[in-house]
C-alpha cells in the first residue's frame, strides 16, 4: 500500500516538475525566438535615482492606510506651466519667467544652462558614429595631422 | 519643398550610410551644414493649405488633410495636420513642409538616421530567420511597407515626488509572512525623452529607447530629406501624464529594490511631478516595417540610430505545444523515477526533527514547481503582449497614411 502512495506522490511531483520545467524552458525559447526589444530606456540614462526621505518597515494597518497621505506631497500647481489643454510648444523667456515666478534674465540663463547641460553630455571630442564623416566640434586629430602639428610647433 | 543640388538642381536625399545629402542624378554629395539654401526664407512662408479651402468644402469633409505643392513636379501632396516631411507620389522626390518646422516650431536637435533602409530590412529578415517558433511563411514573407520616420520628442527635466506602500513576503517556508513597507522621497530626472506624437502609442516608442543622445545634431531640415517626419501634437496634459508614468515606474522599481522582499507589489502611491519649463524639442529616427500575416498587419519598429528591433512575431502554436507536451512527458518520466527512488529515503526518518525537515522539503518542492510554472507562463504572456503591440492598428495607420 505504502509503495502505491509513494508512487502516487512521486508521480504528482514529477508531473509538476516536468511540466513546470518544460513551461519555463519553452517560455524562455519562445521569448528569445519571437519577442524583440521588450525593454524600455534604463533609468541610468536619465539619472533617475530616488532619494528616500522616509523609510518605514513592517507597517501596522493604521500606518499603512495613512502612509501615502502623510508622506506624499504635491509639488506642482496649475500656475507652474501652461494649461493642460494647450499643445506643447517652445516657451519664450517671458513665458518661462512668468510660470517660474522669476525674471526674464534668470529664465534666459536657465535655458542656456539646460542646453549646455545636454551639450555637455555630448561627446564633443569625437563623433562616435562609425558611419559618419562629420566630425565633432573639437575632433581629435589623426596621426598625420598630429605629426604636422608637432613639426610646426618645433619649427616655431 | 525639396533641398536642391547646387550642381544640377535635382532633389537631394539624406544617406544614413555616408551621413551626407546625395544627388541621385549627378552623384554630388554635401554635408547638411554645407547646404545653405537661398530660398529658405521664401520656403518658410509656404504654408500647407487645408483641403477644405482648396476644394471649396465648407462641411469639414477633409478635416485633417492639407495640400502642399511638390517643388519638383508641381504635383499635389496630401499631408495630415502633423506631418512635416514626406515624398511626392508623382515624382518620388522628398519634400519638407518648412512652415511646420520654421521659427518657434523649429526643433532644437535632430538625431540623423544611421541605419539605411536596406540594413533595416535585412535586420528584420535576419531576426525572422533565426526564430525557431517563427512560422515558415513569415520567414519568407513579402514586406509591404518600409518607412523611415523622424518621430518628435520632448526631452524633459523633471522633479518627481512619491510615497509608496510595498507589500512583500519575508522569511521562507512556514515562517514566511506578508509585511508592508513605506518609502517616500523624490527623484530628479534629466533629459527624459517623451514621444510627442499622439498617433503612436507611448508603449511602442518607449521600447525604441535608448537613443544615442551624444550624436544629436543642431536641427537642420536637410536631415529630413528623403524621410517622413511629424511635428509635436500632444498637449501639456499628455506630456505630464507620460512623464509621470515613466518616473513612477523608475521610483517604484527603486522602492521595491530598497525593501528586500519576495513577491513585492506596490499597493498604494501618491505621485506628483513638476516639469521644467525649459524643454528640448528633438526629432529621433525610427524605421517602420510592415507585413501582412493571416489577414492582420504587423508593424516592426527599428531604432534608426542603434538598430534596436522592437516587435513580437506570431508563433507556430502547433510546434510550441507539441514540444511543450513532449518535453513535459519526458521530464515527468525522468522526474518520476528520480522521486520514486529518492522519496522513500527521505520519508524513512521517524524522529520529529526529520519530520519537520520532510515538511520543509515538500513545501520547497511545491513552491519551486509553482515558481517554474509561473515563470514559464509569464514569458509566454510577455511575448503575447509584444505581439499585440506589433499588431497595433494605430501604429500601422500612422505609417501607412503617407504618400509614396
Amino acid at each position: 500500500m505504502d509503495i502505491y502512495i509513494i508512487d502516487l506522490i512521486a508521480l504528482l511531483f514529477a508531473v509538476g516538475v516536468g511540466f513546470g520545467l518544460s513551461c519555463w524552458i519553452l517560455g524562455t525559447l519562445l521569448e528569445k525566438s519571437n519577442s524583440f526589444g521588450d525593454n524600455k530606456g534604463d533609468k541610468r540614462y536619465y539619472k533617475a535615482y530616488a532619494k528616500f526621505s522616509t523609510r518605514k518597515d513592517k507597517l501596522t494597518n493604521a500606518e499603512r492606510k495613512n502612509f501615502c497621505s502623510s508622506y506624499g506631497k504635491t509639488i506642482c500647481s496649475s500656475s507652474d506651466g501652461p494649461g493642460g489643454w494647450e499643445n506643447v510648444r517652445k516657451l519664450t523667456d517671458e513665458e518661462i519667467a512668468m510660470y517660474d515666478h522669476t525674471s526674464v534674465e534668470e529664465a534666459s540663463r536657465k535655458r542656456e544652462e539646460h542646453i549646455k547641460d545636454l551639450e555637455d553630455s555630448f561627446n564633443l571630442w569625437e563623433n562616435r558614429n562609425p558611419n559618419s564623416n562629420l566630425k565633432g566640434v573639437f575632433s581629435r586629430l589623426d596621426e598625420e595631422e598630429q605629426e604636422t602639428n608637432k613639426k610646426g610647433v618645433s619649427r616655431r | 519643398m525639396a533641398t536642391l543640388c547646387k550642381n544640377c538642381s535635382h532633389a537631394l536625399v539624406f544617406n544614413p550610410e555616408t551621413q551626407k545629402l546625395e544627388c541621385s542624378f549627378c552623384g554630388s554629395s554635401f554635408s547638411a551644414e554645407e547646404v545653405e539654401s537661398e530660398s529658405k526664407q521664401y520656403r518658410q512662408d509656404l504654408q500647407a493649405e487645408s483641403m477644405d479651402t482648396v476644394y471649396g468644402e465648407t462641411d469639414g469633409k477633409y478635416m485633417d488633410c492639407y495640400v502642399y505643392t511638390c517643388s519638383e513636379c508641381g504635383g499635389e501632396i496630401i499631408i495630415n495636420g502633423s506631418e512635416s516631411s514626406t515624398t511626392c507620389i508623382y515624382c518620388g522626390n522628398p519634400n519638407v513642409v518648412f512652415s511646420r518646422i520654421a521659427r518657434q516650431k523649429c526643433p532644437d536637435y535632430v538625431l540623423p538616421f544611421s541605419i539605411t533602409k536596406e540594413k533595416a530590412v535585412s535586420m528584420v529578415r535576419e531576426r525572422l530567420k533565426k526564430g525557431i517558433f517563427v512560422p515558415s511563411k513569415i520567414k519568407r514573407i513579402k514586406i509591404d511597407y518600409v518607412r523611415g520616420i523622424y518621430l518628435p520628442y520632448w526631452l524633459v527635466n523633471a522633479e518627481f515626488s512619491d510615497a509608496v506602500v510595498v507589500r512583500g513576503e519575508q522569511g521562507s517556508g512556514k515562517h514566511s509572512s506578508t509585511y508592508y513597507f513605506g518609502r517616500a522621497g523624490n527623484m530628479n530626472i534629466r533629459n527624459l525623452p517623451i514621444d510627442a506624437s499622439k498617433m503612436v502609442s507611448d508603449e511602442s516608442t518607449a521600447r525604441l529607447e535608448p537613443f544615442s543622445m551624444t550624436l544629436l545634431k543642431p536641427f537642420d531640415e536637410d536631415y529630413l530629406a528623403g524621410f517622413y517626419s511629424n511635428v509635436t501634437d500632444i498637449t501639456y496634459s499628455d506630456l505630464r501624464s507620460s512623464a509621470l508614468n515613466r518616473a513612477k515606474e523608475y521610483f517604484e522599481d527603486e522602492a521595491i529594490n530598497d525593501c528586500h522582499v519576495d513577491n513585492p507589489k506596490v499597493i498604494d502611491s501618491f505621485p506628483s511631478i513638476k516639469l521644467s519649463n525649459h524643454m528640448i524639442y528633438a526629432m529621433l529616427p525610427a524605421w517602420f516595417v510592415s507585413f501582412k500575416y493571416k489577414n492582420k498587419q504587423h508593424t516592426i519598429l527599428i531604432n534608426g540610430d542603434t538598430g534596436k528591433v522592437v516587435c513580437g512575431i506570431p508563433w507556430n502554436k502547433i510546434l510550441f505545444y507539441s514540444l511543450l507536451i513532449g518535453l513535459g512527458i519526458l521530464l515527468t518520466v525522468i522526474a518520476f523515477f528520480a522521486f520514486k527512488y529518492t522519496l522513500p529515503i527521505f520519508l524513512a526518518g521517524r524522529s520529529s526533527r526529520s519530520s519537520s525537515n520532510r515538511g520543509k522539503l515538500i513545501a520547497l518542492l511545491v513552491a519551486g514547481i509553482i515558481a517554474l510554472f509561473s515563470m514559464g507562463i509569464r514569458k509566454v504572456i510577455k511575448v503575447v503582449k509584444n505581439i499585440n503591440l506589433t499588431q497595433d492598428r494605430d501604429t500601422f495607420n500612422f505609417m501607412k497614411k503617407r504618400q509614396g
